[in-house]
């Protein structure tokens, strides 16, 4: 079919615009040389950027800061790091509050204490409940990400990587994580490094694309849907379950014992104040 | 035997099983097409496909790409916001902020608000609204070279990180990073520092500040119209003191 359309073009004008002789053609500057990303990136912003990579960023991998985090993080718990910072900032945030309200010279001292453990006391929940949450998610989250990557894969054609595994649909993605080795085209020569990975089943997307697609973008992405998930549970938690679900009805319930308490010492009060004007009419 | 049994399919069968598993199918038109030519078939179409009919129909995704949450996952929107909360985890944050806090929780706030406590929901649902543009706009404004900054340690690592190979557990590289744990975990840290060690207790005085035209813009109440709260006699602390206050702090927790 495609040979027929190339003869159409042979007999048609189009074909002879191509063949223009040499000195008819007009001069078209070549922009080999040029990369208009290059261009784009050689303001200012670029080189504010590349004085944070290596100010901040480069200084910090190096700094012995960072070898002793990495020393004392080995844990499995250690590896999503973005809730680990999450509650840090939580931390400092909330340890703030506290600070501010126990130096607060307009409150009562004792009041002062109450609102203070409150304060940690809602901290510490919203914690729990973060990290609770986050972590009862994760295998969820995991057949979700890898729900996306298969749409990812359905856009994407290449990185099926159709040259070395040869054609599978998208929708397969969890069978391939399983089965991939069983596909490898043999007389392939990109093929060659995953012949020499061991043949196992993944069940995690993320080492399945950084072994065997290994699709750049992808990994971003993979990467990406962890961190969402754990900053929308975060930010659930700390901005939204505890503070409008859980101390609305605390106050609620708060308010009720001290309208309570307050009625009482208001009866009490009352039944001195009788006593003391009977002992008065005594006398 | 399994490429025996795909030689076995009567003519047409291909055809008739178009509704089958898709890697089955596929499967079944390369060996098809290719089985009795020895040159092009070369043993890679070991016939495996057959074997797994079951396993592979289970394990299949039905209807990808056709359901709403597909279709928000093939949207390059929401790829934009998942490669910029991998890239961007701070502006990431302020975002989830932004929504939750700035929109979800007034609206729940002011919702849920009896007649008693009105004023001390609309003070709450502004400290909130407060913390969440001041959080966005924030960490969008200053965070944002610091993502770009991120970036380029990603893509050239080998020109910043050359000579971390015993620290970070691995062969300077962008596709050797990808796979070390300990570079992922100190390069989170890395994102969150300037925000969390930085601008977090700034930014909590600065939504302090806000809270005052928001209530005046927003809500129409003025500062100090607030009603004096009865106190009642020889308490310890007052209701409606404790109430206002505690929802001052727990606005603040994060």
């Amino acid at each position: 079919m495609q040979i027929a359309q190339i003869r159409a073009y042979n007999g048609s004008n189009n074909f002879k615009q191509i063949s223009t002789p040499v000195s008819e053609r007009t001069y078209q500057p070549q922009f080999t040389s040029v990369n208009p990303a290059k261009v784009k990136n050689t303001g200012l912003y670029d080189k504010f950027t590349d004085w944070i990579a290596k100010n901040y960023y480069e200084k910090f991998y190096r700094s012995k800061t960072a070898k002793y985090i990495l020393e004392h993080t080995n844990g499995e718990k250690w590896n999503n790091m973005t809730t680990h910072m999450s509650a840090l900032g939580s931390t400092l945030i909330s340890g703030m509050y506290v600070i501010r309200t126990l130096e607060n010279d307009k409150l009562d001292p004792e009041k002062r204490k109450t609102l203070a453990i409150n304060d940690v006391l809602t901290w510490g929940v919203s914690t729990a409940c973060a990290y609770f949450l986050d972590s009862k998610l994760a295998k969820w989250w995991d057949g979700v990400t890898t729900r996306f990557a298969a749409n990812y894969l359905l856009d994407n054609k290449d990185a099926r990587r159709t040259d070395v595994l040869g054609e599978w649909e998208a929708k397969d993605l969890k069978y391939m994580m399983e089965n991939w080795h069983k596909h490898i085209k043999a007389d392939s020569v990109e093929a060659l490094d995953l012949t020499k990975l061991e043949k196992k089943a993944y069940s995690n997307i993320r080492d399945f694309n950084l072994d065997v697609l290994k699709n750049k973008k992808l990994t971003t992405l993979i990467d990406g849907m962890g961190v969402l998930k754990s900053l929308f549970v975060f930010g659930m938690v700390y901005r939204y379950l505890v503070p409008v679900l859980v101390m609305k009805p605390a106050n609620m319930i708060g308010k009720h014992i001290h309208e309570k308490k307050a009625h009482n010492l208001e009866q009490n009060a009352q039944k001195v104040d009788d006593k003391s004007q009977k002992v008065e009419k005594k006398d | 035997m399994k490429i025996d049994s795909i030689k076995n399919y009567p003519a047409g069968a291909l055809t008739k099983q178009m509704h089958g598993n898709s890697l089955e199918r596929n499967e079944e038109k390369s060996a098809g097409a290719y089985y009795d030519k020895k040159s092009v078939n070369r043993g890679y179409y070991s016939g495996s496909f057959t074997g797994i009919n079951g396993a592979a129909v289970n394990s299949s995704y039905k209807n990808l790409g056709n359901t709403l949450s597909d279709k928000i996952f093939r949207s390059k929107f929401f790829q934009w916001v998942d490669t910029m909360f991998e890239e961007q985890s701070v502006i990431g944050q302020a975002l989830v902020a932004l929504v939750v806090a700035g929109g979800l929780r007034p609206a729940t706030n002011l919702a849920m608000a009896g007649k008693n406590d009105k004023e001390d929901s609309i003070y709450a649902a502004s400290h909130a609204i407060s913390s969440a543009i001041i959080g966005f706009v924030v960490s969008s404004i200053v965070m944002a070279p610091f993502g770009a900054a991120f970036r380029k340690i990603k893509e050239n690592p080998k020109k910043y990180l050359t000579g971390l190979e015993e620290v970070l557990g691995t062969e300077i590289g962008a596709r050797k990073l990808e796979k070390s744990k300990a570079y992922k975990k100190i390069s989170k840290i890395a994102q969150f520092i300037p925000d969390t060690l930085v601008l977090g207790i700034p930014k909590a005085m600065l939504t302090i500040a806000l809270i005052p035209p928001i209530l005046k813009y927003v809500f129409g109440m003025e500062k100090g119209h607030k009603k004096e709260a009865p106190k009642a006699p020889n308490m310890a602390y007052s209701k409606p003191t404790l109430n206002v206050t505690l929802e001052k702090t727990t606005g603040g927790n994060k």
